[in-house]
């Protein structure tokens, strides 16, 4: 088990930061739809381990819980942001977030 | 070894970002995710390790690959070139930030508070977090309605 010092929990936190910046550039730089979920994956990577390691040791299984309901969260956001990738391949034969940029309602 | 694990799971997570092949881009994100689980584990929160592995790991990654093996490649979507410059300052910034407040901030008695209360898991999930519960159930709900409408066969032929 990790130590509850201050050196570890510095090292994750600073990691965790790392991952929402690398979702924020893959989300920012990337045009493929496949790509900006990966970058949203991230980002949520980042957040879970920021909360269970800004919470350990003494709230680990509150952050435990609320890590689950983020997990359950993104997953179906996953379902639902690539059933809409399937979708718009078939409306417009790609995935080119480009191309979809003057839809009207 | 916290160094190491935490240095893999940076490495695939840009590994998924940069490279071309979206199967591989994929099985780098899935691999992250593998590490951040053993970290997880190490932090003494098996249960979120167990999730991140199963569910993150596992249908997250299934979902991916079945869209990927639908769609294709999709190489020819070219990508602008955003300056990596601007987000390394950012995170200096925002790495300065959690330096200076946030890990005290985090690691306070104020951050999550009650949460001594519970001695076992099953306690803080459903007596602490029953409303996030009956949200999870929800969203599933949701989910599940949202991608038969969108992915789900017209009658009719329309």
């Amino acid at each position: 088990m990790v130590n509850n010092n201050l050196t570890d929990c510095w090292l994750l936190m600073h990691g965790a930061a790392a991952l929402l910046f690398i979702g924020f550039y893959c989300i920012f730089a990337r045009r493929n739809m496949i790509r900006l979920l990966i970058g949203l994956e991230i980002i949520s990577k980042g957040i879970c381990l920021l909360i269970i390691c800004g919470s350990f040791p003494s709230g680990i299984l509150v952050a435990q819980a609320l890590v689950i309901t983020i997990i359950v969260i993104e997953v179906c956001l996953m379902a639902v942001g690539l059933a809409l990738v399937i979708k718009a391949y078939k409306q417009a034969g790609s995935i080119d977030i480009r191309k979809f940029a003057n839809l009207k309602g | 070894m916290t160094s190491l694990l935490i240095g893999a799971v940076l490495v695939f997570a840009c590994l998924a970002v940069f490279l071309k092949d979206m199967l591989k881009a994929v099985l780098c994100l899935l691999i992250s995710s593998i590490f951040l689980a053993i970290i997880f584990f190490r932090l003494n929160a098996p249960f979120a390790g167990v999730f991140e592995i199963s569910v993150v790991a596992g249908l997250i990654m299934v979902l991916f690959i079945i869209t990927i093996s639908i769609v294709g490649p999709q190489d020819t979507v070219s990508e602008p070139t955003v300056p990596i410059a601007i987000f390394l300052v950012l995170f200096m910034i925002f790495s300065y930030l959690v330096n200076d407040g946030i890990v005290h901030l985090l690691t306070s008695e104020k951050f999550l508070a009650n949460s001594k209360d519970y001695k076992r898991f099953g306690e803080a999930l459903w007596l602490g977090r029953t409303f996030d519960i009956v949200g999870q159930i929800s969203v599933i709900f949701a989910g599940v309605f949202v991608v038969l409408l969108v992915a789900g066969r017209r009658r009719n032929g329309k």
